[in-house]
């Protein structure tokens, strides 16, 4: 029993050992390490290269260059501008008309004591009347004026 | 006093009666005829329960906002189904008169007030104006504020209607109103009704 275990104990050793040297026997086959090259060869008195081509014509022109605008496509611009201002402008008109957005008040004058009509304390009966066309819901009668 | 008449026979008043001179009718005569007055707001009643809630909120702020306008008027709208043979015009006189839609009670000089009445049932409406209002606004302005209600309503829509009649009114008084502010300023108020 105490065999065994001492004879486990040298294998492991012994392996212990061989994985250690490995690399060390592996580092002799693997070339020399040597100085890399740079990069960028640096050539300061050597001849110069041609110089490049100038880059081709940009389709920006200059302003001298630029074609004036013709003065109809001006005018025409400006009254386009003109007109849909205004349109704004009556829009926003009819908006704040309708919401009142000033809170502008219309008031009527007072016109003093009313003479009561008909036993009427508020009104005496100015009034117009009007008959409606008879709705989709209702089934088609003689539309009669009452 | 010119050109008012009578709201059950149009027939002319000359002078202010208190029963009409052809018909004879009084406004007792026609709280006999239509009983209790109906439960009632301010802007807007539905009586008719034709018209949903969300359109009648609607028609409220237009209104509400009419009041903003003209504080003076009170525009109010009553919608119901009158019993056959009735007449919205009567009817209107009636409500303007006995109806209390504001709170504030006024001299009859001013109080200008505004009932818009439609009878779904007969298809029929009516504008009845308050005393303060007589001199400044005709009846041919009612009659044209009514028409605008009927084009609007054409299709059966009376929401649509009711709008396009305060619309009319709102423009239509607005004009008044200055015709009358730009007369009261040259002396001629006593003219405008002409």
């Amino acid at each position: 029993m105490r065999m065994r275990r001492a004879l486990r104990h040298y294998c492991a050793l012994g392996l212990l050992l061989c994985a250690s040297v490995m690399p060390l026997l592996a580092q002799g086959d693997l070339p020399t390490p040597s100085p890399a090259e740079p990069l960028f060869q640096e050539r300061p008195f050597g001849p110069l290269p041609p110089p490049t081509e100038p880059p081709a014509r940009s389709h920006v022109l200059e302003d001298a260059e630029r074609k004036p605008i013709p003065r109809a496509w001006l005018i025409g611009g400006v009254l386009a501008a003109a007109v849909a201002f205004l349109l704004v402008l009556w829009a926003a008109m009819r908006a704040w008309r309708s919401s009142n957005l000033f809170d502008q008040q219309y008031r009527f004058p007072r016109i003093g004591e009313a003479a009561v009509r008909l036993g009427g304390k508020k009104s005496g009966g100015h009034s117009a009347q009007i008959t409606l066309a008879p709705r989709p819901d209702q089934a088609a009668v003689p539309n009669e004026t009452r | 006093m010119r050109g008012m008449k009578c709201p059950s026979c149009s027939g002319l008043l000359p002078t202010p009666e208190p029963r009409c001179p052809s018909c004879g009718l009084t406004l007792q005569k026609l709280d006999l005829k239509f009983g209790l007055v109906p439960r009632h707001s301010r802007f807007l009643s539905d009586r008719s329960g034709k018209l949903d809630v969300a359109q009648m909120e609607e028609l409220r702020e237009e209104l509400r906002l009419f009041e903003r306008k003209f504080p003076q008027v009170l525009f109010s709208v009553f919608v119901t189904d009158l019993p056959p043979g009735s007449s919205v015009r009567e009817y209107g006189f009636w409500l303007a008169n006995r109806a209390r839609f504001s709170t504030i009670q006024k001299s009859p000089g001013d109080n200008f007030d505004l009932l818009l009445v439609i009878d779904l049932a007969g298809n029929a409406a009516s504008l009845t104006a308050s005393y303060g209002l007589e001199k400044y606004v005709s009846e041919e302005d009612l009659e044209d504020a009514l028409a605008a209600l009927a084009a609007g309503a054409r299709a059966g829509n009376v929401p649509d209607g009711i709008r396009a009649c305060i619309k009319f009114v709102t423009r239509r008084w607005r004009e008044r109103s200055k015709e009358a502010r730009r007369a009261r300023a040259t002396g001629t108020v006593e003219e405008m009704a002409a």
